[in-house]
């Protein structure tokens, strides 16, 4: 059922000239789920688009589904499913004809279409508010509502867009777990598009970290977050502390030491479930960020701290 | 004061021809009926098409983004401001006895057709009249849908005629029925329109001044003006229920 999805030297340039998309090449693998994480006005709704055929690459550009070029296959018959990034729920129908419009539009008679339906409802727990409009439900039944309706045809290929974007952290976090087990479970090849790292972390096998309109990366979140191919991908997944000369390391690689080779002066400090993050003003003027364990004790503010470094952890650029 | 300004002159109206024999007979004589009819008649078909044909042109418009398309917007809502006795003299100038319309038939069949005073020129005026301020209209409720929708819809499988019915037509449904209501109303009352194209159709705004400057039947005419008023205000009353903050309605 799911498909291998490529792009392949695929471009975007709009009207006024913006490039949305650098040439890009992208390999989506069966069932995989990939997270396209990076900063506002980075391309990644613009990726999605063109995988989805909602919008056209430039000349040269190529959409593959399973080695077949599909660039000029419209829309309608890709059999995609999509969450956009405001749900697009249609006001004027019950969530439960919202779920079916896809097999409505397929044809699909009614007799075959409820216990799809039902089934979908079951799926996202929302039995019970089958003949509500959308306007009618709270911002995490809304994304739900859109979530089933993308899965009810089943789609070869799933794409989120900022599928999280208008809920609260504690939702997001809730919601999160739950799409992270149904994806597991619908082996579906899938993209969601985000810009919070963590979520990106939780959620995909792989992840690409997009820039300026090109993917800077691609791997495993680990991967990722230990072996940062750039300055820009380093620092936009996790927290990056910048040594000088080039050389910079992770919270991790930080431990107070009274022998260590580095001294930093203490600026701040956060307590967050357990753990305290802990920030100094380092020599060079830049800020130093590290993790205390659990019970080590906290220094005082304004007060010198003098570091170990772990050197194998040192990352370069 | 202000209150007297509106309110004398409506009960000077419905006192004038407040006599019920009058209402029976507007009601019931032919003359008047039928004038009441066609009257009717042609503000709903006007309407129709005037809501139609601007449906599909916002429709097409929304969301779509090319070189001129503000000078295109601005050409398509432009005759807006002109006045109907303007309009007509258009019609006339389109498709009366020295017109564009009798020069082309004339050059083809050697036959100079003449539509400008009769039914088609009206409703052509009234059309002309009406298209833009339902351009206008829809175009911004459209313009206000979320393009999104109608992209899901595609994503899903919709054909193009299923999206219009599952999508466009909800979602534009209150500015529909409220420009349509407009376009009936204003088509109901235009006389300067009429007045200078329907020499050969009897409409009730016609048959209202024809009554009082004519025949100088005052209470007629009156009671004929309460019909017209009262059937214009339902149109408009409908309009404003649906219509709620539809700026470029009015
Ligand atoms: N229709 C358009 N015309 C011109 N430029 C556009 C258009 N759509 C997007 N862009 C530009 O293309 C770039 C990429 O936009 P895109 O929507 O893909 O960003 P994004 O990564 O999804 O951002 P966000 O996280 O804010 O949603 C941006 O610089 C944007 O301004
Ligand atoms: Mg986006």
């Amino acid at each position: 059922m799911s498909v291998r999805a490529e792009l392949r030297g695929v471009a975007r340039t709009f009207a006024d000239g913006t490039r949305g998309l650098l040439p890009t090449d992208l390999v989506l693998e069966p069932g995989s789920v990939t997270a396209l994480l990076g900063p506002s006005g980075c391309g990644k709704t613009t990726l999605l688009r063109l995988l989805a055929g909602l919008a056209r690459p430039d000349p040269g550009g190529a959409v593959l589904f399973d080695g077949r070029d599909v660039t000029d296959l419209p829309v309608e018959r890709r059999n995609i499913g999509m969450v956009f990034q405001g749900y697009a729920l249609f006001p004027h129908m019950t969530v439960a004809r919202n779920i079916g419009y896809g097999l409505e539009a397929r044809g699909v008679p009614r007799a075959q279409r409820e216990p799809r339906v039902a089934e979908m409802l079951r799926l996202v727990r929302l039995e019970a508010l089958a003949g509500r409009r959308p306007d009618q439900l709270s911002g995490g039944q809304r994304q739900r509502v859109a979530l089933a309706r993308a899965l009810a045809p089943q789609p070869a290929l799933l794409l989120l867009d900022e599928p999280f974007g208008a809920l609260d952290a504690a939702l997001r976090l809730a919601l999160r777990v739950e799409l992270a087990a149904l994806l597991t479970a619908l082996r579906v090849t899938a993209v969601i598009v985000t810009h919070d790292q963590a979520e990106a972390m939780a959620l995909g096998d792989g992840v690409a970290v997009m820039e300026g309109g090109r993917i800077g990366q691609r791997g495993t979140p680990r991967d990722i977050y230990e072996r940062p191919a750039n300055r820009f991908v380093a620092g936009f997944v996790g927290t990056l502390n910048d040594l000088g000369e080039g050389r910079f390391c992770r919270p991790e690689a930080l431990r107070p030491d009274p022998a260590g080779p580095l001294e930093g002066r203490v600026s701040a400090a956060f307590f967050d479930a357990g753990r305290t993050r802990l920030h100094l003003a380092a020599p060079g003027g830049g800020e130093w960020v590290l993790e205390l364990e659990p019970g080590q004790a906290v220094p005082e503010r304004g007060s010198a701290l003098r570091l170990a470094l772990d050197e194998k952890a040192v990352l370069r650029f | 004061m202000l209150l007297a300004f509106f309110l004398l002159p409506l009960a000077r109206l419905v006192g004038q021809g407040a006599d019920p024999a009058l209402y029976w007979r507007a009601l019931t004589e032919w003359q008047y009926v039928s004038a009441l009819l066609v009257t009717v008649a042609l503000s709903l078909v006007t309407a129709v098409c005037a809501v139609g044909l601007a449906a599909v042109v916002a429709g097409w418009l929304a969301h779509r983004h090319f070189p001129g398309r503000r000078l295109l917007v601005a050409m398509l809502t432009m005759p807006v401001a002109l006045p109907g006795v303007v309009i007509a003299f258009m019609m006339i100038l389109l498709m009366g006895r020295q017109g564009l319309l009798a020069d082309i038939t004339d050059w083809l069949t050697g036959e100079r057709v003449v539509l400008a005073y009769t039914i088609v020129g009206l409703f052509a005026g009234y059309l002309y009249f009406s298209l833009p301020r339902c351009i206008a209209t829809l175009l911004a409720a459209a313009e206000a849908m979320d393009p999104a929708l109608d992209e899901a819809a595609r994503m899903l499988g919709a054909s193009p005629w299923k999206r219009v019915r599952d999508v466009w037509l909800p979602g534009l449904a209150p500015a529909l029925v409220a420009s349509g209501a407009i376009c009936f109303a204003t088509a109901m009352g235009a006389l300067g329109t009429a007045f200078t194209l329907a020499a050969d159709i009897r409409v009730l705004p016609m048959v209202i001044y024809t009554e009082f400057t004519l025949a100088t039947n005052l209470g007629m005419a009156a009671a004929l003006s309460v019909i017209l008023g009262v059937a214009t205000w339902i149109a408009l009353a409908v309009a404003r229920s649906f219509g709620g903050g539809m700026s470029a309605a009015a």
